[in-house]
């Protein structure tokens, strides 16, 4: 194979670059320069993958990659083609703008001496995530698995707060859960198959289930392997560590965690299905069925979940799980259509979340870092871009026609009608009222972050002209009382106010007039740094517009993917 | 003015709450059992009255911790031994230990031991498994132990910055440990650190270097070398150790190391998938210098080995190194 060409070096080369974009950080401790390099390699990356891809689809070819001088049963392999191509570019897309968007966030939020660390852990997680796309080998699937875990704990605490440190233990305990069920699953399968790598797994998985030789530990193998990587990606019952994560990261994190991270493991699952247990197999054994009622169960209760949140990123982050469920039901379709409409829900949901979660930073850094529904009323008005993508995105989730969310909606739909009668009606009525249920929590966020600007104060310092002292006073002193109740306004400047308010109660004419000019001053100065920069709206407007791209031109995406899915 | 008027009476009803649920809901006012206020208490109010907050009865965190702990802690046991259960279950059927028709024992196996020799140049099978065959597996695990230590880095590592690790009161008590400890030496520690030591870390080089030749390897011999240094810190006291391991040096030889293993990997791995010869000698077998790139790579994964264990010693007693 001596005619190799050269493009077919773009998934080694990513995976190497990233890895020693990662290991060289250190000589750089600067979170800037950090930064640049990083974005750089990102770019690269992004690059090749997308060359590659349009190579791919055009040629419609895959090809192995030998890793060293051994091939396939002795050696390490990674394998290419237009789905893995297609999966690491809108990975690389995904996280270069996610960081740009949260870039202001993250020297806000990272302390400035570990900032390159938190660049490093990024180059480790997209290599590790796109050695998870390419592997073929079920050994390097667990170690890169491994180094995912870590890295994308990493991100969450690097916000150092006592919250983001409770949410990480949470994340590494069930993390690790997932990598030590893989690896059990791992081991099993090495003791009755004797091998590793993909390519040789099959046919002696097949010959096995045909001799129902060892079939017991073969079912235990699917089960735990699937069960592992579905903690991993927050499959509904084990998505208890999802929403604290996602919730109190820095907004990258949290935008790259539910965007990418997630994702990255249900990729491997599905080539893993395709090229180690083969989809027939699975729905022998129920694995399938399993995936499909969790994935059906978690739509639901994920949204259910996401109503009940005051506060913006964890309903976004339940949000997740809800989605999760989609691709997950996709999966458990058990056919080829289901599985075009999860890889695309994949694609969807990994340009519209990272969206969602950066506008509602956005929003908070104009809210006195409250994430807090209260505070945010009117919050898009003094940060309008944000706003903007922020609607968008939960149009999008919610599955309205231009968006991203309805042409995987619609598969989904077209998946279930070509499903048994078992499913189908389930799908259907899920898709119905998991699609209410997305519409009844984003639509009040979006109706209530665009809520004129109606701070109690303002309200009341004009009307204070020709009102009594009493009456002048009043609203601002419910309003402490109503601070002062909920008990949770410790951040919101809610709180503030009101204390002026009750300060200036009784004497309250011109007092009061210019105790809140004096809030009001502190107040902007509070808002001095609003994060609205160059970069966030750059990244903002590009997730919109590939929002916009991927819910108009679903076409020719969805054939790529057809395509890929034929060659895994 | 009349307008301004207006705008008053709104953000008052606003801050009463709407009547309708869900009018109340996209405020993101509080639900009726939230809300302090009532028309009643709002009349109170107005008339002059100070308003009383009702008590109402305020479940803790350790009550809720408790009452989870009660459902939680059985049904954990519960599922972790059915768990057990299963795989143990699951052991019966898979195929016998040590039996000579297993499925383990096939042309993977085989081709590593009977060409191990040929193919690598390295005696010790294991090594030219974990480092030839299989190198990229390995450059993997190596990275994992870099995101393992830069992770506690984040986490534990102090900067002047008012993380939340800078507790000055800790760091006080830290320093007034250190200068107790500086002063009263433990005698035998610190004589049977000073023996023993050198021939540790000794040791844990002659396994890195030997690892293709003998059992042993980077992973084996970096964490002994490793060890040698923690018992140098534990017995010398830390501001010793500094001398020659600091920061700026750990951070030098990690990388160093890891980008280093890193080049040579992308040389074969390249040069492999493009089916050109290496051109490296694999030397005589059973030689120190042999086995082409099997020692260097050794001697990196050892020194990675033994700052990521010294790493997490120093950041997790004093967070720093």
């Amino acid at each position: 194979m001596h005619d190799m060409p050269f493009i077919y070096n773009f998934p080694f080369f990513s995976i190497l670059l990233t890895l020693i974009g990662g290991m060289s950080m250190p000589f750089f401790r600067n979170g800037r320069v950090a930064q640049k390099i990083n974005m750089g390699i990102i770019i690269a990356v992004g690059v090749m993958n997308f060359i590659l891809f349009c190579n791919l689809v055009s040629t419609g070819e895959h090809f192995t990659y030998m890793m060293g001088h051994f091939p396939a049963p002795w050696g390490n392999e990674i394998r290419g083609g237009p789905f893995e191509a297609l999966m690491a570019t809108v990975f690389a897309f995904v996280m270069g703008f996610a960081i740009l968007g949260g870039v202001f966030n993250i020297y806000e939020d990272v302390p400035k001496k570990k900032q390159y660390l938190y660049f490093l852990m990024m180059n480790l997680l997209l290599s590790s995530m796109i050695a998870l796309i390419y592997t073929n080998d079920m050994f390097t699937a667990y170690v890169f698995i491994e180094i995912n875990t870590l890295a994308a704990c990493a991100i969450v605490m690097s916000k150092d707060s006592g919250e983001t440190i409770v949410a990480t233990i949470r994340y590494l305990i069930m993390s690790l859960l997932g990598s030590g069920l893989f690896l059990m699953g791992l081991a099993l399968l090495y003791n009755i198959t004797g091998h590793l790598l993909m390519e040789s797994l099959q046919p002696v998985i097949l010959q096995m289930a045909e001799s129902e030789q060892y079939y017991l530990p073969l079912t235990v193998v699917f089960a735990v392997t699937t069960l592992g990587l579905c903690v991993k990606s927050a499959l509904y019952p084990f998505h208890s560590w999802l929403p604290g994560a996602h919730g109190s990261a820095t907004s990258s994190s949290s935008a790259i965690l539910s965007g990418l991270v997630l994702k990255g493991y249900i990729i491997l699952l599905m080539k893993m299905m395709y090229r180690v247990y083969t989809p027939e197999l699975l729905a022998k054994l129920h694995i399938t069925d399993a995936i499909f009622v969790l994935g059906i169960i978690g739509m639901i209760m994920g949204s259910i979940h996401a109503l009940r949140e005051r506060h913006i990123k964890r309903m976004t982050a339940y949000s997740s799980v809800a989605q999760i469920g989609y691709i997950f039901m996709g999966i458990g379709l058990n056919s080829e259509v289901g599985m075009m409409a999860a890889s695309f829900h994949i694609l969807s949901h990994a340009i519209t979340k990272p969206m969602l979660f950066l506008a509602a930073g956005g929003l908070a850094n104009v809210s006195g870092h409250s994430y807090e529904f209260k505070d945010l009323k009117g919050a898009a008005h003094r940060n309008k871009i944000a706003g903007v993508a922020f609607v968008i995105g939960a149009l999008s989730m919610i599955g309205i026609p231009l968006f991203a969310g309805f042409p995987s909606k619609l598969f989904f739909s077209t998946g279930a009608l070509h499903s048994d009668y078992f499913r189908m009606p389930l799908v259907l009525i899920a898709l119905a009222v998991s699609t209410a249920l997305n519409a009844l929590y984003y639509l009040p966020v979006c109706i209530n972050i665009w809520r004129m600007k109606d701070e109690p104060g303002h309200g009341h310092g004009h009307g204070s002209d020709d009102h009594s002292a009493s009456h002048g006073g009043e609203p601002e002193a419910v309003h402490a009382v109503h601070a002062e109740a909920l008990g949770h306004g410790s951040i919101s400047h809610a709180v503030s106010h009101g204390a002026a308010a009750v300060a200036d109660a009784g004497h309250a004419d011109s007092g009061g007039h210019e105790l809140l000019h004096d809030t009001d001053g502190a107040h902007e100065m509070h808002h001095g740094k609003t994060g609205i920069t160059p970069a966030f709206v750059v990244s903002m407007v590009v997730f919109i517009a590939s929002n916009f791209g991927l819910g108009i031109f679903y076409g020719p995406v969805m054939d790529a993917i057809r395509k890929g899915l034929e060659l895994l | 003015m009349s307008e301004k008027h207006e705008s008053h009476e709104t953000s008052e009803t606003e801050y009463k709450g709407s009547k309708n649920p869900f009018v109340a809901w996209v405020n993101a006012d509080p639900t009726p059992e939230e809300a302090p206020w009532t028309e009643e208490k709002l009349e109170a109010l107005r008339a002059g009255e100070t308003y009383v907050r009702e008590e109402k009865p305020v479940i803790t965190e350790e009550e809720r911790a408790r009452r989870f702990n009660k459902v939680y802690k059985p049904l954990a046991v519960v599922l972790c031994c059915a768990f057990i259960a299963l795989l143990v279950f699951v052991c019966l059927y898979t195929p016998p230990f040590g039996a000579t028709d297993v499925p383990t024992n096939n042309e993977v196996s085989f081709k590593y031991i009977e060409d191990g020799l040929a193919d690598t140049g390295a005696t010790n099978v294991v090594a030219g498994m974990i480092l030839d065959y299989r190198a990229f597996d390995t450059l993997g695990e190596s990275s994992v132990l870099f995101t393992a230590v830069m992770s506690v880095m984040i986490l534990l590592r102090k900067d002047r910055d008012g993380s939340l690790v800078n507790d000055p009161a800790e760091d006080a008590a830290l320093a007034k440990e250190e200068k107790i400890s500086v002063q009263h030496r433990d005698v035998i520690l610190r004589t049977m650190a000073g023996i023993i030591s050198p021939f540790v870390i000794l040791f844990g080089i002659y396994v890195v270097l030997n690892g293709h030749i003998s059992p042993g390897g980077g992973f084996s011999g970096g964490a002994i070398i490793g060890a040698g240094l923690i018992l140098i810190s534990q017995g010398f006291g830390s501001a010793k150790t500094k001398k020659f391991f600091n920061f700026k040096v750990f951070t030098i030889i990690t990388s160093c190391s890891l980008l280093s293993y890193a080049a040579l990997k992308c040389y074969s791995f390249y040069t492999g998938s493009h089916h050109i010869e290496t051109g490296i000698p694999h030397g005589i077998p059973g030689a120190i210098l042999s086995s082409g790139f099997i020692l260097p790579l050794n001697i990196f994964v050892g020194l990675i080995v033994a700052c990521t264990m010294f790493g997490f010693y120093s950041l997790f007693t004093k967070g720093e190194i």
